[in-house]
């Protein structure tokens, strides 16, 4: 699921009624998500930390 | 101490000091990868509002018939008010079928498509945004500016999502995310792709927090209408990098450059390595006019701009001197171990354990920004720092693999001259890798290109091959070599 993909369907009202003019409670709505959804990079670097995590100890416990 | 000591502990002392250049890039790639996650905390989406200004749309067209008819159909269909769209479509002296397109859409779409007609054509992309721009504010209608290229895609939302940033009147221009999008996907297309992913949901948002952009992707910049104002009503033309001097000028002037992560344009990009060669030394020259024209704004820290601040440097200079540092950083290594210096293994592993560490963490969490890209690129993923130098990291992060167990396969065992050779191997092969880089182009349009370019590519590493490119800019600009604006051959290959 690409970012975009996440910002719209963490979109607790789904796609707007007329794209063309969504209205301002919609886009403000949508801002909020995509503001909450910034916060899936804090477990992304912890997973990414965590992969460095595994390589560090396997070089640590098997090759020093 | 006697001279000869001391001589040997001055060379010893340079040739340390070489190596450490080498690791200036990692240590700055590992820092701006670091603060991604703060961009959880610091982004602008708390001061953006909703906000639907007049936009008026300019495109650059020099031969784009085969896709500017597409382009203009998407671009009419944005979620976005129609009554507060206008297409500008700058033809600069086409010889296709741009001019015929274009007239049949401005018909198709009265009163929201216009053309404008160069008669002398060729001067650069910035002179044509040029004419149209001077066109645009004519009048007072247009309140924000949007430059786009003739080729690319922009996904339904992704205007609304960038001009919901101009609700705060600091901010001055807004970049999308310029991805990857050619449909006939090839092994460059998708390196590039990860590249992207790398550069710009990545490192951009690190340069949201850190607060100064280095660059606005030059097919989907959105000025306000006084930024535009500010910095002159015009795109600069003495260079090639338009787009990083219109970004810096913008910051120069206190405005904020925001970079929007979901606002997504797909973009054809070159699919051989002499297109991108000539695509990204055209990028790689223009930031050599950049750092001599802002050659007082660095490390200077400003209560105007963030541009000066020690961490944007570094990472400027970090990617702007990468070929240098690799280079420099392989002769010290070689020094030293020429020297018969107990160092020289000693800070190759410590180099090449931090470079592996900070790949492993900037590759795992750039896969995770745009997953369709990145499953689809898992090959350039795992080979991004090319088979070679993975080789050469396992033989630092992972001792006896390379030197023993391999070697070890064959029935063979590695004598003192053996890994003497070995080493000499593995110190250089960063500089080496780049010439590697070059002969893939050399060979691209030979009959065995087809096959030893990518196989190439795949060895040396796509980095490599952007250092090399790098360092031919040094030589370009070193012997003085016309800086002429070759336009990136587009053939319409974006999928919709």
């Amino acid at each position: 699921m690409t970012e975009h993909e996440h910002g719209r369907r963490s979109s607790e009202t789904g796609p707007p009624v007329d794209p063309r003019n969504p209205g301002n409670a919609f886009v403000q709505r949508e801002l909020d998500d995509n503001r909450r959804g910034e916060y899936a990079l804090i477990w992304k670097t912890a997973l990414a930390l965590a992969f460095v995590g595994v390589l560090v100890a396997i070089r640590v416990i098997f090759f020093s | 101490m006697n001279w000869l000591d001391f001589g040997f502990v001055v060379l010893q002392s340079l040739l340390l000091a070489l190596v450490a250049t080498g690791a200036v890039p990692v240590l700055a790639g590992a820092l701006s990868f670091i603060v991604i996650p703060f961009h959880a905390f610091k982004n602008h989406y708390s001061k953006a509002a909703p906000r639907t200004p007049n936009v008026a749309i300019v495109v650059p067209a020099w031969n784009e018939g085969a896709v500017i008819g597409a382009s203009i159909d998407r671009l009419m269909g944005l979620d976005y008010p129609r009554e507060r769209l206008r297409v500008f479509v700058v033809d600069d002296a086409s010889t296709d079928s741009t001019p015929d397109v274009v007239k049949a859409k401005q018909l198709e779409y009265p009163g929201n498509v216009f053309h404008l007609r160069r008669d002398k054509g060729g001067e650069g992309k910035a002179h044509t945004l040029n004419h149209g721009i001077s066109v645009v504010l004519e009048d007072e209608w247009m309140e924000a500016l949007l430059i786009m290229d003739a080729d690319v895609i922009y996904q339904h939302d992704s205007l609304r999502r960038m001009t919901r940033h101009l609700a705060d009147p600091k901010v001055g221009a807004v970049s999308a995310y310029i991805r990857e999008g050619s449909r006939d996907k090839n092994y460059l297309t998708r390196f590039i792709g990860l590249e992207y992913v790398l550069s710009q949901p990545a490192a951009r948002r690190a340069q949201n927090v850190l607060g100064a952009q280095a660059c606005l992707a030059g097919g989907a910049q959105l000025h306000t209408r006084e930024n535009l104002l500010a910095i002159g009503g015009r795109i600069d033309t003495s260079s090639l990098a338009e787009d990083t001097i219109t970004t810096f000028e913008t910051q120069l002037r206190g405005r904020e450059v925001v970079f929007e992560p979901l606002a997504i344009v797909h973009a054809e990009e070159p699919g051989s390595i002499d297109a991108l060669w000539k695509q990204r030394l055209r990028w790689a020259r223009g930031n050599v006019t950049v750092t001599g024209r802002y050659r007082k704004i660095w490390f200077r820290p400003s209560r105007v701009h963030n541009l000066g601040s020690f961490a944007f440097g570094l990472v400027w200079f970090s990617l702007w001197l990468l070929p240098i540092a690799m280079v420099l950083s392989s002769v010290g290594l070689l020094g030293l171990l020429f020297l018969h210096s107990a160092l020289a293994a000693q800070l190759f592993n410590i180099l090449w354990i931090s470079a592996a560490v900070t790949y492993a963490f900037t590759l795992a969490l750039a896969a995770q920004l745009d997953v369709p890209i990145t499953r689809n690129a898992w090959r350039e993923v795992l080979a991004f720092p090319g088979v070679v130098s993975i080789v050469v990291i396992i033989s630092a992060f992972f001792p006896g693999i390379v030197e023993r167990w391999l070697p070890a396969l064959f029935g063979l065992i590695l004598t003192e001259d053996g890994q003497f050779i070995l080493r000499v191997c593995l110190y250089c092969w960063i500089s080496v890798s780049m010439i590697g880089a070059w002969v893939a182009r050399k060979v691209e349009k030979t009959w065995a290109g087809r096959f030893l370019t990518p196989a190439l590519i795949y060895l040396v590493g796509y980095g490599s091959l952007l250092c090399a490119i790098t360092f031919d800019s040094y030589i370009k600009e070193l012997r003085g070599a016309e800086a002429k604006w070759d336009k990136t051959e587009k053939t319409g290959r974006v999928a919709s």
